[in-house]
């Protein structure tokens, strides 16, 4: 089956601002796909023109197969959104906000009844359907919208920032129903700021000045993008042992971490062998040695750094020539 | 189709009457309106304050004076000893005109002489003056035809010595005004009132609500699903027609029981112009919604066009008595074609036959105004 969202060299000015900038990605079906990067970044408007709401600069996407150019009603029908506004109607009470919007989906009659109901048991609102919707705390408001973009059963679930303004609880387990939704099929796609929530998403793109760095799952992306493993070593004597490894052949780097050292090694298992080794041949005594995992956020924090290091030197290269 | 119209509309309706502050607009404003132009608001000249100077002192001068005093416009409020006096009262506003009789008037009447009086009027201000120069020209005439009139009949008596008087009289111009026999401005504006408030209505509610929508995020939201652009505006702009009927309605209701306006046209007629009306000014409305970023631009935006509209409308100002290039341009404003439907209908009781310019008029500039802003509102939905 093709993909869900395909998007091939997409782009957004805004005046003199490049908003998206040659942005190339696809997201699989059923898939949960996140969208990382820093306020301000493009991932808003990239998100907005998969919708419908923003006509792209120029660039190809398509979304469940359809046009972003020519067949935006198509699109409109099959998919989910939800902002981080939470656009509901604060002066409509619950079950009136999502008969509203059933309506406006064209939600199936004999089907209406029973996907209300849904609606208001996701949203743990089912004794709350009287209520006026703006005195609702945010995580209800929030899992009701949720509901009020799911009524009409769409393919692709697209979140702008779904969680910004929400508390730790609410998030979490805002991030459970995202998991249950995508168990059943639904494709997400998913913009968020927050590193921890990355971490619940299938695959990853991480766009940063509107431009898309690196995609992949947080597997490929916190071991791919370094340029080897990191093992740390609980060594008797850390400083001795450091000057020691750093000579030895296949370690690219080694560097005292408080008591312990961090060593990057090329190939993890042959990298472990041979600091064992050396380090007991000079009689170092060794509790513990292991790979570690880096965190996904040093991933993109040096990701992000070497990339406005390129910035910097290209236009220092192009002041220059 | 219909279907998402009836949803837009739903919530709207809910919308607008759940909040206090909609609910007051839909019913304040035509009841502020009726009571200002019903009671306050009167162009009509009605107790004019003089300063009185009879110098005569006469039986003759003092039947003069009763004459004024008779009729319900004029009270005399001072009685002046030198003319002098009457220019500090004036300077005060304590009276609006000053009437100064010279010694001698009674003489001169009885020899047959013409009898000089002077009156002094506030021109101040200009309408009120020209008026009370007309009501006090009514009276001196009256008075002269008495007076010629029982001179010429006691001559004619002393000729012939016949029982029938032969009458020789001026010429005499009678007045008499139709379809608002007793001037009553009431009469003149309160039909009017129903033309205003279907434009706040029309232009400002509906602006302000697709605006509001904008604001708050919804209208983000509403993109994103299948609605089409023609769905919501239809959605949105009908409630503000039904609360239009419901001012229409009120304000006649108001205007003619109570303020007594008469109705001498048809119910019927009056409903059927206002859909005319509505067309162009929900057309005003939708219009503003794609100029205004926030609701206080779109109520400001609103007042730029009313003010003028209200103006140029014959409302308050005749056309008639505007250059001729305003003129012209009061036919682009369609509050111009709906006062004077109005007023047709209230005070002349007219139908069709006569209103069509009107009626063609009001749906000509409709389908410019609603198609421009169709166009607009559906471009910047994409």
């Amino acid at each position: 089956m093709e993909d869900a969202v395909v998007v091939k060299d997409l782009t957004r000015v805004f005046g003199d601002f490049v908003a998206v900038d040659r942005v190339s990605f696809s997201v699989k079906r059923g898939e949960i796909f996140g969208f990382l990067g820093p306020n301000g970044a493009g991932k808003s408007t990239t998100i907005r023109m998969l919708n419908g709401i923003l006509m792209p600069t120029s660039g190809q996407a398509h979304v469940l197969g359809f046009d972003i150019y020519t067949q935006v009603d198509r699109i409109k029908e099959n998919i989910g959104y939800m902002s981080q506004k939470f656009s509901l109607y604060d002066d409509l009470k619950v079950i009136e906000n999502i008969e509203f919007y059933g309506g406006i989906y064209q939600v199936a009659k004999q089907k209406r009844q029973q996907r209300y109901e849904w609606a208001l048991r996701m949203a743990g609102l089912t004794d709350k359907r009287e209520a006026i919707t703006g005195a609702l705390a945010v995580g209800w408001k929030q899992r009701l919208a949720l509901g009020c973009a799911l009524l009409h059963e769409p393919q692709v679930l697209f979140l702008d920032e779904p969680t910004s303004g929400v508390d730790p609880k609410s998030r979490r387990d805002f991030w459970d129903l995202i998991g249950e939704i995508a168990d059943r099929g639904t494709t997400v796609f998913v913009t968020t700021h927050y590193m921890d929530e990355a971490e619940h998403c299938d695959r990853l793109g991480l766009i940063y000045r509107a431009r898309l760095i690196t995609i992949g799952t947080p597997e490929e992306l916190k071991y791919g993008s370094m340029p080897g493993t990191v093992v740390e070593v609980e060594a008797s004597d850390p400083v001795r042992a450091a000057d020691l490894v750093r000579n030895v052949n296949g370690v690219l780097e080694a560097a005292v971490f408080g008591a312990n050292l961090h060593v990057v090694v090329r190939d993890k298992k042959e990298g472990i062998r041979t600091i064992s080794r050396v380090l007991a041949g000079a009689a170092i005594e060794v509790t513990s040695i292991r790979p570690i995992e880096p965190s996904l956020e040093d991933v993109f924090v040096s990701l992000i750094r070497s990339e406005d290091l390129a910035d910097e030197n290209g236009a220092r290269d192009a002041a220059g020539s | 189709m219909w279907e998402r119209i009836v949803q837009i509309f739903k919530k709207e309706m809910i919308q607008i009457f759940r909040d206090k502050r909609m609910r007051a607009m839909v019913f304040l404003p035509p009841i502020v309106q009726l009571i200002v132009f019903g009671y306050a608001a009167t162009t009509d000249v009605k107790h004019i304050s003089l300063a009185l100077l009879d110098e005569d002192r006469t039986t003759v001068s003092r039947d003069f004076v009763e004459k004024f005093e008779a009729g319900r416009y004029f009270s005399v409020a001072r009685y002046l000893s030198s003319p002098a006096q009457a220019d500090v009262l004036m300077d005060k506003g304590e009276v609006d005109a000053f009437i100064y009789i010279k010694k001698g008037f009674e003489q001169a009447i009885k020899k047959g002489d013409g009898a000089d009086v002077l009156i002094v009027v506030d021109g101040t201000n200009s309408n009120m003056a020209s008026v009370t120069l007309g009501y006090v020209n009514r009276i001196v005439n009256a008075y002269s035809e008495e007076i010629l009139t029982e001179k010429v009949m006691r001559l004619a008596s002393l000729r012939s010595g016949s029982s029938v008087p032969v009458l020789i009289g001026p010429t005499v111009l009678v007045e008499r005004t139709w379809f608002n026999e007793d001037l009553e401005s009431r009469n003149y504006f309160i039909p009017g009132i129903v033309a205003l408030l279907l434009t706040l209505i029309a232009v400002m509610m509906t602006s302000m609500a697709i605006v509001k929508e904008r604001e708050v995020g919804t209208m983000e939201q509403l993109i994103v699903t299948p609605i089409r652009p023609i769905e919501l505006i239809v959605g949105k702009l009908l409630p503000f027609a039904v609360i239009g009927y419901i001012d229409v309605a009120l304000i006649t209701a108001i205007g003619t029981l109570w303020f007594g306006v008469p109705l001498k046209g048809s119910i019927p007629l009056l409903f059927f112009s206002t859909a005319f009306f509505l067309l162009p000014a929900l057309g005003v409305g939708l219009f503003i919604s794609t100029i205004s970023a926030t609701q206080q631009e779109a109520m400001l935006s609103t007042f730029l066009f009313f003010f003028p509209a209200m103006l140029m409308s014959g409302f308050v100002f005749p056309i008639d008595s505007m250059p001729p290039a305003m003129q012209i341009v009061t036919y682009a404003d369609p509050m111009r074609y709906m006062i004077h439907i109005l007023r047709g209908i209230f005070l002349k009781g007219l139908g069709v036959r006569y209103l069509w310019v009107d009626f063609l008029g009001l749906f000509v500039l409709g389908t410019v105004v609603v198609g421009f802003a169709v166009m607009r509102f559906s471009k910047r939905l994409k």
